[in-house]
């Protein structure tokens, strides 16, 4: 069995190893020091005072003692001592600051520097490119290469260039004197050959040897070319962006001429001014256009505002680096002129803060110094402005719940507090109190939330009660508002109960029940409590108030209208009531309208027949009750609790003449309504009784010839005791609802219509002058006695057999079917039916030889048998009933033909192609 | 002039044709409309659908055609074919094209689409009506197809860049068998997707059709295209190119579209003289009394081979030995001479571009026996032996060129000759130096 096995350490050993660790980290943290204090010191010399400073530009440079062999690495302004070797490495550049003038040093230069004691400074330039300044007011300097010892006047600029034992010298201001007398003026260029003779040379007057430019547009810079001196009739000058002009960007043609200008980019560029193509003298230098663009102003944003109570807002300025500054002059001033600085400080970078600012408005701008030929403060940014508001008080809250003397049912666990969130409110302070003034609060606490919960002990501590509460907001500067006004609450054990039960919420109350309608309600709350009632729901404009202490009151005298009641209970400043509940108190119903029998619509009636008096349905009525009198007065019927709105009654014993009648309605009690009646309606109408058509043949007992029938029918006749306005005679054949005539009358006889056999049924309808209707009470019947049906066409076939197959019919698209006539027919009937018994072809021919028929529309029928009829029959004038049918002859045939059902299908034999 | 010279060989084809078994070296390839050229003889272009193929109605009438098809219903009484076209604007179909079938198309089943459909996609609808005139309404069918561009392939010229001609010699070492095909739609060869254009490419001689192996270069207008064919297979002859585009239309037959493949040198006469050194290899007869064949010996032949080809060239030749024959024996000397003549038919095969000949050679001549005598003592000589005898001879050589027309050969022969006293085999190994005319 295999052991686990756990390291820890153990806790006694953890301090020594911590401090081991410690000594370690320090140990190494000091040697760290040492080397960085070491690797980067700038010897100084402690018994010698220096004679000038260096700074440099870019990278770095070195220096050498005069005494020493070393090289020591040089820091930002260290000191230079007496014959001190400086040596600028590759892309570097560096100044040195005597007191009476700098001398700058390109890349790759090597100078000696001395002084004198008389003061005067001397620089044996070794190798490079180095350029004097010599200040207005200081001493002169001397300049020595290759043994020879230049002087140079004071405020004279020179710029020298030493290779391969070589060196060319521009003066570029003031004047300079050699050993041998020789005076070279501003604008003159010589050059030192390897036999150390002086030798005037094409001098480039413009742009100096490593020249910067700094161009504070987007644009192209224009970069003037000047020179003089010997040999400028044949001259080239060359642009190019490496030193050894292997990428040439521009070759100009400046033969004759003492300048010129080129438009050109930012970067580095290589020029060369030769003569006598490229064989003769050639200068050349570097020039540099630095493109330092003017800052922009980044932040606080044009017009951006700023606000404070109490306490001067912190600004943060932000802008964008020009490239090449070394520092910026940031000013603010209220005047957009930048006149009057409120604020003007120095900043080696391109943000700062500032705290001191009142309320204002203020603009601000700043400047990039730029070291670059000694330009100093140039190339402002534009001027920017920004507002700093004082706000004013802060509000106080506003409160939402609980609401002003609202119940508060300590029974639940916990109850909220809650209020307006304000914009400005860093936390909030709540206090509840039993006291109006709020003092020794039962609850004081401060929230960042609008809202508190108060529960457990809290809650124990709110004794049933009237408390007062207060909110306060406080903002982030930590000033505190005003408390809001403050609210009262009543903190209870449980909930109040009171409820309203009779009349419920839009009852109907007749007003002749309200006196004696009990209002009734529920409640436990054993104050004294009022009911109300009210003309609208928001118990504005009370119409009625009484104290009562039962749970119902009655005896109340309202006007019809819309009402609203409720109970509510007040005690102090606590008070609550019911919702209120709505009632109408309403009038009778109307009176019911009569429709039938009116003053202008009289009763009419017919013998053994009831008359139905009706009238219009009353809204909210559920019975009627009817009345009728004679016109003396005597009442001659009276029925009750009619649900309908129609009443049939039989009045054949009533004589004509003039009838009054009374009609009520009357309504049920129920849950939305109190029992109501409609007013008395009534109504007085003529009553008129008529007599019907009478019949006379054909009666039941008739029986025609089926032949008379047809060819000599005899005639109907019928009476009437009042004259008519339009009669009509009504005929049915018996078991055929196809077979129907109308027949339209002007007197009493009419003949019958050709007819088949079987059983018809007569009447007639009529109606008198005055549009009232007479017609039959009854109908009669009569029978036309059968003829023998024709007998069936003889020899019925198809005409090419019975078989139709598909090579058949491609050639006869038809079928022709034949058979003999039968005598006396007058018409034949023609059927086909599929195998279903279905109807496919009825063809009514008329005349009796009329025997053959050729069927083209072959698309009805389909592949099968299939089943043809021909009989011979006697049809009607009207050309549809068949008066005399006969015997039908049958025969057969058959379809035949074959699909392929999988045919049809488009066969995919290739690509479709247009051209 | 060519066929001329040929007739003079009608024999030596004769004998093409025992080798060559008719055909034995032809390519397989069959041209693009051979195959079912029989079926399309109905002069007025109706068919049965059974064998209507859309590309190929195009390509033997070499004009756009649109045959619809469809299978048969059975009893039909016509039916009513609804083409639709799809409308691009709004994807709808629209009716294009509607046509009720004569008796003639219901019965084959196929219609001629007139006018025809341009390109475009299309919904064709099929109704059937059976034999009395009733739409069969289950039977309508509905089928989707799409009409494409066709462009008729138009060759203005044929020609092959290595000579800036239409002929290329296969006396050449260096033919890369690329040819440049110019004129008018003339697309890629190899089908890069499925719905690019795309032209099949046939260069076809009598019975013979080749495809080209890959495509060197191809104008984007299409308007130009070089083609590589197999060396392998470019034999000699006449060629034609058949451009035929997707939509089987393809480009005329006609001289601009000929391209001639020949030898700069159309025969090839090859005279030699060496020496042989014949061995009896059975029937002991002649050594018996002959211990062996005197060294003197020499052979000359001469070949001439007009028929050349790729696969090898063939052609006739004579051939004529002569051996020296002697024995010395103590009582008598015998001696005497043997000629061998013999009508040869040649297959050379160019190996090593022709720097070496291997031929295989069989034919049929005469053995010689020439003035077989016994010498005995006092010159006392027998009556000389003068007999003919039928000979056949097979063998191969091989031909070292040295340069362009010497050449050195070594060759190893054997003889059967036929006489009523024996049946002699004889090898014949030799060395000869030759010239090639």
């Amino acid at each position: 069995m295999k052991k686990k096995t756990k390291f820890r350490l153990k806790n006694d050993l953890a301090v020594p190893f911590w401090i081991v660790v410690s000594i370690c980290l320090i140990g190494a943290g000091i040697s760290y020091g040492f080397f960085h204090a070491s690797f980067f010191r700038a010897l100084e010399k402690l018994n010698e005072e220096p004679i000038a400073t260096i700074t440099f530009k870019y990278k770095t440079a070195q220096r050498r003692f005069l005494e020493r062999v070393v090289w020591d690495r040089l820091k930002q302004n260290s000191p230079v001592y007496n014959g001190d070797t400086i040596h600028t490495a590759n892309l570097s550049e560096a100044t040195i600051w005597f007191d009476d003038g700098a001398l700058d040093l390109a890349e790759n230069t090597m100078v000696q520097v001395f002084r004198h004691k008389d003061g005067s400074v001397d620089v044996d330039l070794e190798d490079g490119t180095a350029t004097i300044d010599s200040n207005e007011n200081g001493k002169a300097f001397t300049f020595t290469f290759g043994g020879k010892i230049f002087s140079i006047k004071n405020g004279t600029k020179i710029s020298a260039q030493s290779e391969n034992g070589k060196a060319s010298f521009v003066v570029q201001k003031g004047k300079i004197l050699l050993a041998d007398g020789t005076e070279f003026d501003a604008g003159k260029s010589f050059s030192i050959n390897q036999n150390g003779e002086t030798v005037q040379t094409l001098s480039v007057t413009s742009p100096l040897p490593n020249e910067k430019i700094l161009t504070y547009t987007e644009d192209l810079c224009a970069v003037d070319f000047a020179w003089n001196g010997p040999g400028s009739e044949n001259l080239t000058l060359k642009i190019a962006s490496d030193k050894n002009f292997s990428i040439v960007n521009e070759t100009i043609d400046v033969s004759g001429q003492n300048g010129t200008s080129l438009n050109l980019q930012k970067g580095t560029y290589y020029w060369q001014l030769s003569s006598g193509d490229g064989k003769g003298e050639s200068k050349s230098g570097r020039l540099q256009i630095i493109q330092a663009l003017k800052p922009s102003l980044v932040a606080p944003a044009k017009d951006y505002s700023y606000q404070y109570r109490k306490k001067s807002p912190s600004v943060r300025f932000i802008w964008t680096e020009s490239s090449t500054a070394t520092a910026y002059n940031f000013v603010i001033s209220k005047s957009p002129s930048m006149t009057n600085p409120v604020v003007e400080q120095r900043s080696a970078t391109s943000s700062i803060i500032i705290s001191t600012l009142g309320e204002g408005t203020y603009y601000w701008q700043v400047t990039p110094y730029y070291v670059v030929n000694r330009i100093g403060f140039a190339n402002p940014s534009d001027v920017s402005s920004f507002k700093i508001n004082q706000r004013g008080d802060l509000v106080a809250p506003t409160l939402y719940i609980p609401g002003n003397g609202e119940f508060v049912d300590k029974s639940r666990n916990s109850i909220t507090f809650s209020w307006g969130m304000e914009d400005e409110a860093r936390s909030f302070k709540i206090a509840v109190s039993a006291n109006q003034n709020m003092s020794s609060p039962i609850i004081s606490r401060e929230t960042n939330n609008n809202y508190i919960t108060v529960s457990g002990k809290d809650l124990e501590n709110l004794k049933d009660g009237q408390y007062y509460w207060t909110v306060s907001q406080v903002d982030s500067e930590g000033n505190e508002s005003p408390k809001s006004k403050q609210r009262q609450f009543y903190a209870l054990n449980g909930k109040i109960e009171q409820r309203t039960i009779f009349p419920p919420n839009n009852y109907r109350l007749w007003k002749p029940l309200l006196n004696d309608t009990r209002f009734t309600w529920k409640t436990n709350v054993t104050v004294g409590q009022h009911i109300q009632i009210a003309r609208d729901s928001g118990f504005t404009n009370i119409v009625f108030d009484a104290e009562t202490f039962g749970s119902s009151f009655s005896g109340l005298n309202l006007a019809e209208g819309t009402y609203w009641w409720r109970i509510i209970t007040r005690e102090g400043n606590f008070q609550t009531a019911t919702d209120g509940k709505q009632f109408f108190v309403v009038p009778e119903l109307d009176a019911p309208d009569i429709l039938n029998p009116t003053e202008t619509n009289r009763a009419i009636v017919r013998p053994a027949q009831r008359y139905t008096i009706n009238w219009r349905s009353e809204e909210g009525a559920d019975y009627y009750r009817l009345k009728l009198f004679k016109s003396n007065g005597e009442m001659i019927f009276d029925e009750n609790f009619i649900a309908g709105t129609s009443y049939p009654i039989v009045m054949d014993a009533y004589e004509e003449g003039i009838y009054r009648l009374e009609l009520q309605a009357y309504s049920y009690e129920n849950e939305t309504s109190s029992r109501r009646n409609s007013k008395l309606r009534t109504g007085t109408f003529a009553l008129r009784k008529i007599k019907p058509v009478t019949l006379i043949s054909p009666n039941g007992e008739t029986e025609i010839d089926g032949w008379d029938a047809i060819e000599n029918p005899p005639y109907f006749e019928w009476n009437s005791s009042e004259p008519f306005s339009s009669a009509e005679i009504v005929l049915k054949k018996v078991g055929d609802p196809s077979a129907q005539w109308n027949m339209k009358q002007s007197g009493y006889r009419y003949q019958l219509p050709q007819l088949s056999s079987g059983t018809y049924e007569w009447t007639v309808k009529a109606f008198t002058m005055d549009s009232l209707d007479i017609s039959a009470e009854r109908t009669f019947s009569f029978n036309v006695k059968p003829i023998p049906p024709f007998e069936k066409p003889g020899d019925a076939k198809t005409e090419g057999g019975n078989l139709f197959n598909a090579e058949y019919l491609r050639r006869t698209p038809y079928i022709i079917f034949s058979w003999n006539s039968v005598p006396r027919a007058y018409s034949y009937i023609f059927e086909v039916f599929n195998e279903q018994n279905d109807l496919l072809v009825r063809e009514v021919l008329d005349g009796n030889d009329n025997t053959r028929f050729e069927l083209k529309n072959l698309a009805i029928l389909a592949k099968g048998n299939f089943r043809w009829t021909v009989k011979a029959v006697r049809i009607g004038n009207d050309g549809k009933t068949v008066l005399i049918d006969g015997d039908s002859a049958e025969n057969s045939f058959i379809i035949d033909y074959t699909m392929n059902s999988d045919g049809g299908n488009r066969k995919r034999n290739g690509e479709f192609y247009a051209q | 002039m060519r066929s001329k010279k040929r007739k003079v060989f009608i024999a030596a084809l004769f004998f093409i044709f025992v080798f060559d078994g008719g055909n034995v070296f032809a390519e397989d390839v069959q041209l693009p409309n051979d195959s079912e050229t029989e079926n399309f003889d109905n002069t007025d272009g109706q068919t049965d659908s059974d064998t209507v193929n859309i590309q190929d109605e195009i390509s033997k009438a070499n004009k756009i055609k649109q045959p619809f098809t469809w299978t048969s219903a059975g009893d039909v009484l016509k039916y009513e074919i609804i083409i639709k076209k799809k409308d691009e604007a709004t994807g709808n179909y629209l009716p294009y094209f509607t046509h009720e079938t004569n008796d003639e198309e219901t019965e084959k089943c196929i219609i001629y689409i007139e006018p025809l459909l341009p390109v475009g996609d299309y919904i064709s609808e099929i109704r059937v009506y059976n034999v009395l005139g009733m739409l069969e309404y289950d039977m309508t069918t509905y089928d989707e197809f799409t009409v494409r561009q066709a462009y008729k392939p138009e060759i203005k010229s044929l020609s092959y860049p290595l000579y800036m001609g239409s002929t290329m010699y296969l006396d050449d070492f260096d033919n890369n068998g690329i040819i440049e095909v110019t004129g008018q739609n003339l697309f890629l060869y190899e089908r890069v997707d499925e719905d690019d254009y795309h032209t099949d490419y046939t260069l076809s001689s009598g019975a013979r059709a080749l495809k080209p192996e890959k495509t060197i270069s191809h104008d984007d207008k299409n308007r130009k295209i070089e083609l590589q064919f197999d060396m392998k297979k470019l034999d000699v002859g006449v060629y034609t190119m058949l451009a035929q585009d997707d939509s089987g239309l393809h480009s005329d037959e006609n001289s601009s579209a000929t391209f001639t493949v020949k030898f700069k040198k159309w025969m090839d006469l090859d005279v030699e003289a060496g020496y042989t050194f014949p061995i009896v290899i059975h029937d002991r007869t002649l050594p018996e009394y002959v211990t062996r064949l005197s060294p003197i010996s020499a052979q000359a032949r001469v070949s001439f081979l007009p028929f050349k080809h790729i696969w090898g060239y063939l052609g006739v030749g004579a051939r004529l030995s002569y051996s020296r024959m002697k024995k010395e024996e103590a009582q008598y000397t015998i001696d005497g001479n043997m000629f061998m003549s013999h009508l040869l038919f040649l297959y050379q095969m160019p190996l090593n571009k022709r720097r070496i000949m291997l031929e295989f050679h069989g034919g049929v001549g005469l053995t010689y026996f020439s003035d077989i005598k016994f010498h005995f003592p006092h010159n006392i000589v027998s009556a000389p032996l003068n007999t003919f005898d039928l000979s056949f001879l097979v063998g191969a050589s091989m031909q070292f060129y040295m340069n362009k027309r010497l050449y050195a050969e070594v060759s190893a022969d054997y003889s059967l000759t036929l006489n009523k006293d024996m049946v002699m085999g004889v090898v014949h190994p030799s060395v000869g130096i030759g010239w090639q005319f």
